[in-house]
């Protein structure tokens, strides 16, 4: 089991390659530069996880005072902060080809550039309280925060007149070889979330330990 | 040195997609017989046209659509180098981190073999 998830991480992780670059149709207007869609959507996706995670793990944290629960809900965040991230890198990028300006303060990338900056915040807020303030506060933190992925995700048909992003109902319009080539990369990148928030537990709970055996020694 | 790691692979990135951005994008050049040839294929001999006319707009066209082209696929190469960037940094914080976990559980066993009487 150790090795096998990385394992099948990297196949699928191929695979989807294989899929987005030798498989999927070429979209007739944005022809080759469209082929960002399969990464930049599936880490908007896996980053809305992430903060997902941290929030239900926010919540077992307040309940329980589960130590392991505010340790996956920080690992958490600080994954989804790194998928976020790749978003607000290669949005600009494809909105420069596509629209022909890197940055427009238009509802999605406005509200996703604000969710960046609520869970950077959450690890400032993190970093400065004490040691028994700091889980308290980041659980509620993080529980609040999620409140903005809705908002992201729901920026486009909230704000419809100012949005340049094309409705979310467009994926279900998407070719079949485009459907399947996207399902499998979020997929893919999903599979990398799971596998490094396994391997940022594992080694919190390790130094966790080790930090306790000090402190009695 | 975990930090020089750091470095290199930002380095390494940086002056790939620097090369990458300041070389302009090759020509594809087309043979001009093979374009002769193509406008004969699909014009065929029987119809008369003026050939530089014709060779003039068709060899605009393909440097017009080649021109097009390099620029989308520059694009979608940067996109997915800085996908691969944040994950790579990512791995190499973690690894960083496992190298921070190994020296201290070396400094407790030293301590350890310390304590421990003979």
């Amino acid at each position: 089991m150790k090795t096998l998830l990385p394992l099948a991480t990297v196949i699928i992780l191929f695979l989807s390659l294989y899929l987005v670059f030798g498989y999927a149709d070429y979209e007739k207007t944005m022809l080759e530069v469209q082929k960002i869609f399969y990464f930049h959507v599936s880490s908007a996706f896996t980053s809305f996880l992430a903060f997902a995670v941290t929030c239900v793990c926010s919540i077992i944290y307040l309940v329980k005072r589960n130590f392991k629960a505010d340790l996956i809900a920080a690992n958490s965040a600080e994954l989804g902060l790194v998928f976020a991230t790749i978003v607000l890198t290669t949005g600009p990028i494809w909105a420069k080809s596509s629209w022909n300006t890197w940055w427009n303060w238009e509802p999605r990338l406005t509200s996703t550039l604000i969710l960046w900056l609520t869970y950077a915040g959450y690890f400032i807020l993190r970093n400065s309280a004490s040691s028994a303030q700091k889980k308290r506060f980041s659980a509620v933190f993080g529980i609040v925060a999620f409140l903005n992925v809705p908002i992201v995700y729901y920026s486009v048909k909230l704000w419809q007149s100012s949005s340049l992003h094309p409705p979310t109902t467009t994926r279900s319009n998407l070719a079949e070889s485009m459907r399947s080539a996207w399902l499998i990369s979020w997929f893919a990148l999903t599979l990398i979330y799971i596998v490094l928030l396994k391997m940022r537990t594992d080694l919190g709970i390790i130094l966790h330990r080790l930090n306790n055996m000090q402190a009695d020694h | 040195m975990p930090k020089v790691d750091f470095i290199i692979i930002f380095l390494v990135f940086a002056t790939f997609l620097a090369i990458f951005q300041l070389t302009p994008s090759p020509d594809t050049l087309i043979p001009e017989e093979r374009i002769e040839t193509a406008i004969s294929d699909v014009l065929g001999n029987e119809i008369k046209y003026d050939r530089a006319e014709v060779y003039g707009i068709v060899v605009k066209v393909v440097e017009l659509l080649n021109e097009g082209q390099s620029r989308r696929i520059k694009y979608l190469i940067t996109a997915y180098f800085f996908v691969w960037l944040i994950l790579i940094l990512y791995l190499f914080r973690l690894k960083q981190q496992y190298t921070c976990l190994h020296k201290q559980i070396q400094r407790l066993e030293t301590s350890s073999d310390q304590i421990q009487p003979k």
